[in-house]
């Protein structure tokens, strides 16, 4: 989607970093003194989510910048760190829940860089392996065209030993960030799905060929990967096509690069149903068997996604045995069934994480 | 030309003069029994005379009033004083008088407010219906509803009689209105078959969608279903009890998976023979981990009983299955 209006908050001063969106979008900026002016400017439209998708605020995080992913007590989380740099996305992918996340919704660029620094090195100075990421309420990598932030937070991460940054897109907008000292510190990781889910749900992504080839260069330039089966989507036939998706990354990048892989069936809250039926008309997408999981999300019926699951990890397991294959949000029953084992203890998993972030990050090992 | 021409009057008006046939302007669509309104008129004489609007050569249209009419016709009284409008009354202020005048006595039905709403709308936009629905309806009407209620007034016939005889909800009405005309007519024939409440006949409708939906199929290929024909078409079967088989049918095609396991497991549990006072209850949706055990138990030798037939149990097959669905 391309960005046809640019708000900017009026004691933004106008810098280097704000100067680079500017010059790349090549809209003039429209100056706001209330943010009440963007929200208007979106919710008069006819489909406000698409107008957000083409309205780019830059304003400043008034909340906190670093947080731990919320994860719900139901089901195993993986203490992710959210690095909030922004908000909601240019793609449009139907099942996206920052479509009824956010009300309304509104395409945000953070800016301040000194002060995403300064946030950042606080961590860097903690005794403790943090795993830290972008994608939670943006695409990680949509800001890379128009932004320096992805350059910086590569820069930033290489300078240290603790951390690592996880980018997670469904672009290919890696040019910049390839001829980067990256150190290792940084994990450039793909969203994947079948063509078809791509094709019918997934509008404005790379195909999943070109994230693949973007996950090919990245390698080559010596970063590390990962891949996430997130969200699967059932339908007949599903099965053999992930199979070809694992088939398809293992021929273009060695496991040895692959920090983890990390599935999750789709899931959403119920309000975003009527988005989608509204949003995406031709979209099959909710009528799958879903039922209200413990977390009050929908869910498909769990035992189609054991079975699912099952299929998956036995691929992936056939191709890359030492790979570290994770659930995002499933409980001990899936885990158990699919994977042999459960992580049962709190923060057990963030742990295995963090071990896997460590040894193919070379991050201080003594803090694990 | 006489003054009387211009403004309404009570005048004396032969019965026979007055269109019977003409109910344009009839807002009530309950059929009344007007025997004991015949008889309160013999014993009280008519309280309230009907409005009547002057039509070709020297008759009368009804505007208010039909069933007193009726009873006067009953009474084989030959005239009556009743209000005449004025001939150059608008169709639009006949319509306003005969709604005011009904709505003033009864509270309108949907299917009634269906019908005068439709009448208002060839003359005004809904805003104006909204701004003037206090005074003419007796209550105030958001244009949202009015949108709402105009919106089912072009369906297909039953569907006035199902909302007026409450056998449709408006909801689910609003929710058909979106489905082809092929479709919608078979929904309302499903509904003028079976009896459902509101959220069990929505509950039928999303169902149709999403299987039709997801197989890439018309609602109507899934409502001609022969299973679904079978269930309507039977007539030793109460409406309510065809609801639910209708209801358990589509659930069944929509959930394929989550069905055919709760069966699995209700005969599983059915096949270990627990008796009346011990239950085993799967986790809801499967989804959760804890299975319930509960039993009931009148005195010591009850629970003593229920306890062997625990234990008996215990390393049946039967029951290792049921909680590896």
């Amino acid at each position: 989607m391309k960005i046809d209006t640019l708000f900017i908050d009026a004691d933004i001063p106008i810098n280097d970093e704000v100067q680079y969106i500017i010059s790349k979008l090549g809209i003039p900026p429209i100056q706001v003194k209330e943010s009440q002016f963007v929200y208007a400017h979106i919710n008069d439209a006819h489909d406000p989510i698409l107008k957000a998708k083409k309205t780019l605020y830059i304003t400043t995080n008034r909340g906190a910048i670093i947080k731990e992913c919320p994860g719900t007590s139901e089901y195993t989380c993986c203490d992710y760190t959210i690095l909030h740099t922004g908000t909601f996305c240019t793609m449009d992918c139907s099942y996206c829940i920052l479509q009824a996340y956010f009300h309304p919704p509104v395409l945000q660029y953070f800016a301040g860089l000194d002060l995403l620094g300064s946030s950042l090195k606080k961590r860097f100075e903690q005794d403790k392996i943090f795993r830290i990421g972008t994608g939670e309420y943006t695409d990680s990598l949509i800001w890379e065209k128009i932004s320096l932030m992805p350059k910086f937070l590569v820069e930033t991460f290489a300078e240290q030993n603790n951390c690592v940054l996880e980018l997670k897109t469904k672009t290919t907008n890696i040019d910049s960030l390839l001829p980067l000292e990256h150190n290792g510190k940084t994990i450039l990781s793909w969203s994947v799905n079948t063509p078809k889910v791509i094709n019918s749900e997934e509008k404005g992504t790379a195909s999943l060929t070109a994230r693949l080839e973007a996950a090919k260069k990245s390698q080559e330039s010596g970063y590390k990967l990962a891949f996430h089966f997130d969200p699967l989507v059932i339908y007949p036939g599903c099965e053999q096509e992930y199979e070809n998706i694992i088939e398809q990354i293992f021929n273009h990048v060695s496991p040895d690069n692959i920090v983890w892989i990390s599935i999750g069936s789709f899931r959403f809250m119920p309000d975003l149903k009527p988005i989608i039926q509204s949003r995406f008309k031709e979209s099959t997408l909710c009528y799958g068997e879903f039922i209200c999981g413990l977390d009050n999300k929908m869910r498909y019926f769990k035992l189609l996604r054991i079975a699912l699951y099952k299929k998956i990890i036995s691929c992936i397991k056939e191709h890359a045995p030492q790979v570290l294959v994770y659930f995002c949000m499933e409980d001990e029953q899936v885990w158990e069934n699919c994977m042999g084992f459960f992580p049962k203890k709190e923060g057990e998993l963030g742990r295995l994480l963090d071990k896997s972030a460590a040894i193919h990050c070379n991050l201080n090992k003594s803090l694990l | 030309m006489p003054n009387n021409l211009f403004r309404d009057n009570i005048l004396n008006i032969d019965i026979k003069d007055i269109n019977l046939a003409d109910e344009r302007y009839k807002v009530s669509l309950s059929k009344t029994d007007i025997t004991t309104l015949a008889n309160s008129i013999n014993h009280t004489g008519l309280l309230y005379p009907s409005i009547l609007r002057p039509a070709d050569n020297n008759t009368y249209i009804i505007v208010s009033g039909f069933n007193r009419v009726s009873a006067l016709i009953k009474n084989d009284i030959p005239n009556t004083l009743a209000i005449t409008l004025s001939p150059n009354t608008s169709e639009l202020d006949c319509y306003k008088k005969a709604i005011a005048a009904y709505a003033s006595k009864h509270a309108l039905t949907h299917a009634e407010l269906i019908v005068c709403l439709k009448h208002l709308k060839s003359f005004c936009d809904e805003q104006t219906i909204s701004d003037m629905s206090l005074a003419i309806f007796n209550t105030q009407l958001n244009i949202r509803f009015i949108k709402d209620l105009l919106c089912i007034a072009d369906m297909p016939e039953p569907a006035l009689d199902l909302i007026h005889n409450a056998n449709m909800s408006i909801k689910s009405a609003k929710r058909i209105t979106g489905f082809s005309i092929q479709a919608s007519a078979m929904f309302l024939n499903v509904f003028s078959k079976i009896k459902a409440s509101s959220s069990k006949q929505l509950e039928i409708i999303t169902y149709v969608f999403e299987i039709s939906a997801r197989d890439g199929i018309k609602p109507e290929t899934v409502l001609n279903d022969q299973n679904i024909q079978s269930i309507l078409s039977n007539t030793d079967t109460p409406a309510g009890v065809k609801a639910n088989e209708i209801r358990t049918f589509l659930y069944e095609k929509r959930f394929p998976s989550l069905f055919s396991t709760r069966q699995k497991v209700k005969e599983q549990i059915k096949a270990l023979k627990l008796g009346n006072t011990i239950k085993l209850t799967p986790p809801e949706n499967f989804e959760g981990p804890n299975y319930t055990l509960s039993f009931t138990a009148k005195n010591h030798k009850e629970f003593q009983s229920n306890i062997q037939k625990l234990n008996s149990i215990s390393q049946n097959d039967r029951l290792k299955q049921i909680f590896t669905p």
